[in-house]
């Protein structure tokens, strides 16, 4: 491929990539990507200072988003991004602090960190990619995996209900859910 | 440099270890608390509360010791000097993010006012058995850095040092304290602000366009950038190359491991801070640390008075333990008496670094007291005379 065409079929947000991680780990097909394309092209068009955006992110597929921004970025523990967050953005109330992670790290083991982020609202955003499932670790039962559903550890079906994630937030304070 | 003033009480205070400790942190510039209440360690949560809003800082309760123990990890990389404190069961739950810290290299201070175990065990008595704990609790291998003050006025003390030694060696630092200290009310001295000296954060003095958030410097430390002003940079708890990117590999493992325990490690003699009395020539010496090491005091003197050659050893530094001091020491004395809240803890270390150039005797006690200063006696008595 010549240069020009490289730059051609660069990606149009790579000024927020950081490339030189690239190729990504996510599957193909995977949502992730775009979630993380639509972050990405939101930033711009708001014109934020970049700078001063800071990502953090738990663990799991979606749990990577933080590693592949160019942005203050930090891949925390599992679960635990946004209380993370919650001491990052009181220390720089200037910061605008992003929490980016998946189903399973938000609202199973870190569930209970969630609902009392949504009731202090201390400003901070929550980005959660649901693919209702464990997906990095093959296909595990999350608490947003859909009655009947199969999954490795839910074999017969699952027979839990799951959680409804805006539901939950706007009932615990949450000032603005989106879906 | 020097502290900002504005949060020292410089005077003489009637005080116990607990507030004593949050007063230490408040001097050293400490402006972010994040805690869960717990038995015994609450009053310093409170003492907190009362005290940063007033000096410009933040204090929350977070919903529990796993979000307080992130959340003041966050506050870190925020700029702020932060700390924790908790208790029992509480410290079990901050061993995750313990782990975080040591990986992230993350300076923050948390302080365990010990109580009696396992489990929920003696919400209000004492204990000393969190010391393999606080060295080995978070999974992985790591080196961390641990002391442990005996007084009031050692809770402030030591609670500054704490904070130096987290920004010099951007390591969770512990203060291994205990619910006798914490609890106990004596005079505690804080000085003027202008004597308290205070270790400045490592940050980074290269552009955004060179620098490398994990490449060390001569003493094994890497410095830090700061957040919000166009570093970029990227940190995880995975195993990472001096870019900070994940790496999963034994090439990038070992190195990273390796550093990880060499900076504590090869910097020990500058860490271990130890007290000795009548060590030179003794034919027993004892060796305790916090509120063990004061019942200590009456023992050893009756035994002295009884003509016995009894050394005292004070261990503040719990961890990098003290063992080059102890291996000499083992040379030239019969026996050691380890004094300790527990069924043999620090007792080990002693044993590992004697190496079998004298005998080790543990005197134990189960917690929820502190010894009998004459089980003590008896102990001395009975290494002496082997």
């Amino acid at each position: 491929m010549t240069d020009a065409l490289a730059t051609e079929h660069a990606h149009p947000m790579t000024r927020l990539l950081r490339m030189d991680r690239m190729p990504h780990i996510w599957c193909p097909s995977c949502g992730i990507g775009s979630a993380v394309s639509a972050f990405a092209a939101a930033l711009e068009k708001a014109e934020k200072d970049l700078n001063k955006v800071s990502i953090v992110s738990g663990i799991g597929c979606s749990g990577r988003v933080a590693g592949y921004l160019k942005l203050d970025s930090f891949h925390t523990t599992h679960g635990r991004a946004i209380p993370f967050a919650t001491g990052l953005k009181l220390a720089r109330p200037d910061l605008e602090v992003v929490v980016f992670s998946g189903d399973g790290d938000l609202f199973s083991i870190g569930g209970n960190h969630f609902i009392h982020a949504a009731r202090r609202n201390i400003d901070i955003l929550v980005i959660c990619v649901n693919n209702f499932n464990y997906a990095m670790t093959g296909g595990q039962v999350a608490p947003t995996t859909p009655c009947l559903a199969n999954a490795s550890t839910m074999p017969h079906g699952n027979f839990e209900h799951p959680f409804n994630l805006p539901f939950l937030a706007a009932s615990c304070g949450s000032s603005y859910v989106a879906r | 440099m020097k502290t900002n003033p504005s949060g020292v009480l410089t005077g003489s205070h009637y005080i116990d270890g607990d507030h004593a400790c949050a007063e230490g942190a408040l001097a050293a510039g400490c402006r972010f608390f994040g805690g869960y209440p717990i038995t015994p360690s609450t009053e310093i949560a409170e003492r907190f509360a009362e005290r940063i809003p007033l000096v410009g800082g933040v204090f929350i309760q977070m919903e529990d010791e796993m979000a307080s123990m992130i959340a003041i990890i966050g506050a870190s990389w925020g700029g702020m000097k932060a700390m924790t404190c908790t208790s029992g069961p509480g410290f079990s739950l901050m061993m995750e993010n313990i782990g975080l810290a040591v990986m992230m290299e993350t300076p923050v201070v948390v302080v365990n006012v010990q109580r009696g175990g396992p489990s929920t065990g003696l919400p209000t008595l004492t204990g000393q058995a969190d010391l393999m704990q606080v060295r080995f609790g978070s999974h992985g291998d790591y080196e961390i850095i641990a002391l442990c003050p005996q007084s009031p006025q050692e809770c402030f003390d030591y609670t500054i040092d704490c904070f130096n030694l987290a920004e010099k060696y951007r390591v969770p630092v512990f203060l291994m304290m205990d619910e006798c200290v914490g609890h106990m009310t004596e005079k505690v001295i804080i000085p003027p602000a202008d004597a308290i000296e205070l270790e400045p954060r490592r940050y980074t003095t290269l552009p955004p366009e060179e620098y490398l958030p994990y490449r060390p410097e001569a003493d094994l430390v890497p410095a830090l950038a700061p957040v919000g002003k166009g570093y970029k940079f990227h940190t995880t708890g995975l195993t990472h190359d001096e870019r900070g990117y994940p790496v999963m590999s034994e090439h990038c493992q070992g190195p990273l491991v390796r550093r990880l325990m060499d900076k504590i490690a090869l910097n020990a003699d500058k860490i271990i801070r130890l007290e000795e009395e009548l060590t030179e020539g003794a034919d027993v010496i004892v060796v305790s640390f916090g509120i063990s090491a004061r019942v200590c005091v009456p023992a050893i003197r009756q035994a002295r008075q009884d003509g016995l050659k009894v050394g005292f050893l004070r261990l503040i530094t719990l961890w990098p333990f003290a063992e080059k001091r102890v291996r000499e020491l083992a040379r030239n004395t019969k026996a050691f008496v380890v004094v300790e809240i527990n069924y043999g803890q620090m007792v080990r270390e002693v044993e590992r670094a004697a190496r079998g150039q004298a005998e080790v005797y543990l005197c134990g006690h189960g917690g929820g007291g502190v010894h009998d200063p004459r089980q003590i006696y008896q102990t001395i008595k009975e290494a002496a005379a082997k």
